[in-house]
């Protein structure tokens, strides 16, 4: 119990340590962003730096942040004069879904062709390797190009940009779901392809420790067959450093890939984020970036908790 | 070999000239040299002989267990039941050989639960459903001799004791029922009176079920203890067998006569163990001729020529040139 009071306590002072630096390090950031554009006049800058409070003390604005935070009240975006927490309910389904996809395919797949590699090894091995290793060296961006080119503007298979297409509100239901999906393809290739190279790397040589270790070929000696000793003594051990892996992952739910996003003018975090910091929009960066700070501590916990559920040792060994 | 006029039985196991290489070159430095060997239904063999002398690698040959970078020579046969054991099918593993590893910590899946690995093994052998299987995984963990089969079924392997652990390792190699059990060092890293536990099951274990008993292990006194038939290995080779009572009375080669001497118990309180001088000389670095020669107390110029395994009566055998002048002194 004790253990647990002070993790929480470890965590809730880690949340707050980023929002602290997050705060600060924004307000050092040169630019005065609303001073641009017609009409602004010096008179206008002035007053729209009254309205946000930037003639208090940086330290004023700060306690005032965190008052209106601890009341769950994280102010209005200044670009788009909406509450921020509306600007994130608005936008985090969009990410969550390609996130998602893209998180779930590439563990999916990389998983999968990590096995093969490590249970195949010679020519199968090596093909798959320097296919995989070529998506993983490529910039997440570049290949969402290469995509569009190809596939989009090339073979006019996918539509390039967007969460819907125009006519999206005439369509019926499996239409409209079909629609969704369609423009779902290229973003979530381009992050699937990028990050599952990492995945199979990793479960293939994670597979190939396991399967040398004794009680593998104890196992094998007991008269198991080889599908057993391999995928239910051989992959539940090797996936134990994936399981961390994943819930590390995790944040990327939440985050997006900022890039990608922006290639496929994708309405997600990512591009929220982007934009915020561009504008200067306070707020914005303060919810969202508090918001991950949140979300990372969180998903290190679960990926704690995931390891030690798949791990008895760690369960007994602690007690 | 054995001249015990049962000739007529086709062996559980034979080796014949075993000898295994560190690696594929055949320059490669022999680790096992010509051994020959038979376990008779329902008899308890011992392999003694200090570390690195080549006991592990003939057990894990006559499981058809070597590992990837030890290489058989062409003309070494192990046969099982008089089939050559790669060609036996289904594989004789668990099936009729049961293999008990060293090291039960390393050789038990840590992350599954006793009970589920047993069932396991059970299923897969026998093909029962998974229900019986478990009951059955429950017996196996009381004929070992553990209290509460049912608690500690569902315990993983780090949370039992290493006596525990290692009566796991035996239900594990008993769930096939097989023929014959191989125990390699299997009290290796338990304190003395566990290790007089588990000689004890292991002992009863094979009486009960009649199951043949072949005992790795470089104490003499543990093989004493257990087995029937003591095979001495020394620097790759058998230099000396015969019945354990026999060898263990009245030793012909002069190693044996050493690690007999060696015996805490024959020491009195407080009078210094004896020990052989010298150590075992690598895989590769043999002397020609008695590869015991530079250790020996009685060694001669004729020594070095090797004399083969010479054949004695009551089914006796040593590798000593003093055997055919009476024994050793």
């Amino acid at each position: 119990m004790r253990r647990v009071a002070k993790g929480v306590l470890y965590k809730l002072s880690l949340v707050a340590g980023v929002a602290t630096l997050l705060f600060y390090a924004v307000d050092l950031m040169p630019g005065d962003a609303p001073c641009f554009g017609p009409g602004m006049t010096r008179e206008v800058c002035a007053q729209i730096a009254t309205n946000r409070g930037l003639d208090e003390s940086v330290h004023a604005r700060y306690a005032t942040w965190v008052v209106g935070a601890l009341t769950g009240d994280f102010g209005d975006s200044h670009r788009q004069s909406r509450p921020v927490l509306d600007l994130i309910g608005e936008l985090l389904p969009n990410t969550l879904l390609l996130s998602g996809l893209a998180l779930v395919l590439a563990f999916g797949l990389g998983i999968l062709f990590g096995v093969i590699q490590a249970t195949r090894p010679g020519w199968v091995d090596g093909a798959l390797g320097t296919v995989l290793l070529f998506f993983y060296s490529m910039p997440a961006f570049w290949l969402a190009l290469m995509l569009i080119l190809v596939l989009s503007q090339g073979l006019g298979l996918f539509p390039a940009a967007g969460v819907t297409s125009v006519d999206y509100d005439a369509l019926s239901g499996p239409g409209r779901l079909l629609d969704r999906l369609h423009h779902l393809v290229l973003p979530v290739a381009a992050l699937t392809l990028v990050s599952m190279g990492g995945v199979a790397r990793y479960t293939r040589d994670s597979m190939l420790e396991v399967l040398g270790l004794d009680y593998i070929r104890a196992a094998r000696a007991r008269g198991l067959s080889e599908r057993t000793v391999v995928y239910r003594h051989g992959l539940r051990s090797a996936l134990l450093p994936i399981v961390t892996q994943l819930g590390l992952s995790l944040p990327f739910l939440f985050s997006g890939a900022v890039l990608v996003e922006a290639v496929f003018g994708w309405p997600g975090m990512g591009r929220l984020m982007y934009d915020s910091v561009a504008a200067r929009d306070m707020p914005v960066i303060m919810g969202t970036g508090l918001m991950f700070a949140v979300i990372v501590v969180l998903s290190n916990a679960l990926a704690d908790a995931l390891y030690a559920l798949a791990d008895p040792r760690v369960r007994y060994e602690r007690d | 070999m054995t001249a015990e006029g049962t000739a007529a039985a086709t062996p559980l196991v034979s080796v014949e000239s075993l000898t295994l290489r560190a690696g594929r070159d055949p320059a490669a430095p022999v680790l096992v040299d010509r051994v020959s060997l038979e376990i008779a239904a329902g008899e308890s063999v011992g392999l003694v002989g200090e570390s690195g002398c080549g006991k592990t690698l003939t057990v894990l040959a006559m499981a058809g267990l070597l590992p990837a970078d030890v290489s058989k020579a062409a003309e070494s046969r192990v046969l099982f039941r008089g089939r050559p054991i790669e060609a036996c099918e289904p594989s004789p593993l668990g099936r009729e050989i049961g293999f008990v590893f060293q090291d039960p910590a390393g050789s038990i899946n840590p992350v599954l639960r006793v009970g589920h690995q047993i069932a396991e093994v059970v299923r897969t052998l026998k093909g029962t459903s998974r229900s019986d299987a478990h009951a059955r995984s429950l017996e196996l963990l009381a004929e070992v001799g553990i209290a509460d089969p049912a608690a500690k079924a569902r315990r993983f392997p780090g949370e039992l004791s290493g006596g525990e652990r290692q009566r796991v390792g035996v239900a594990l190699a008993l769930a096939g029922d097989p023929a014959l059990l191989i125990a390699d060092e299997p009290t290796t890293g338990v304190d003395m009176i566990v290790q007089e536990q588990l000689l004890t099951l292991i002992e009863g274990l094979r009486e009960r079920r009649g199951m043949a008993l072949v005992l790795v292990s470089h104490d003499l006194a543990v093989v004493a203890e257990v087995c029937d038939r003591v095979e001495v290995v020394y620097a790759g080779e058998i230099i000396e067998r015969g019945a354990v009572d026999r060898v263990l009375t009245d030793p012909r080669h002069p190693y044996t006569q050493g690690l007999i001497r060696c015996l805490p118990g024959r020491a009195g309180h407080g009078v210094r163990v004896a020990a052989i001088p010298g150590a075992v000389p690598v895989p590769g670095a043999w002397p020609p001729g008695c590869r015991f020669r530079p250790r020996c107390a009685h060694a001669h110029d004729r020594c070095q020529a090797s004399p083969g395994l010479l054949l004695l009566p009551d089914a006796r055998a040593a590798r000593c040139w003093l055997v055919n002048e009476g024994g050793a002194p």
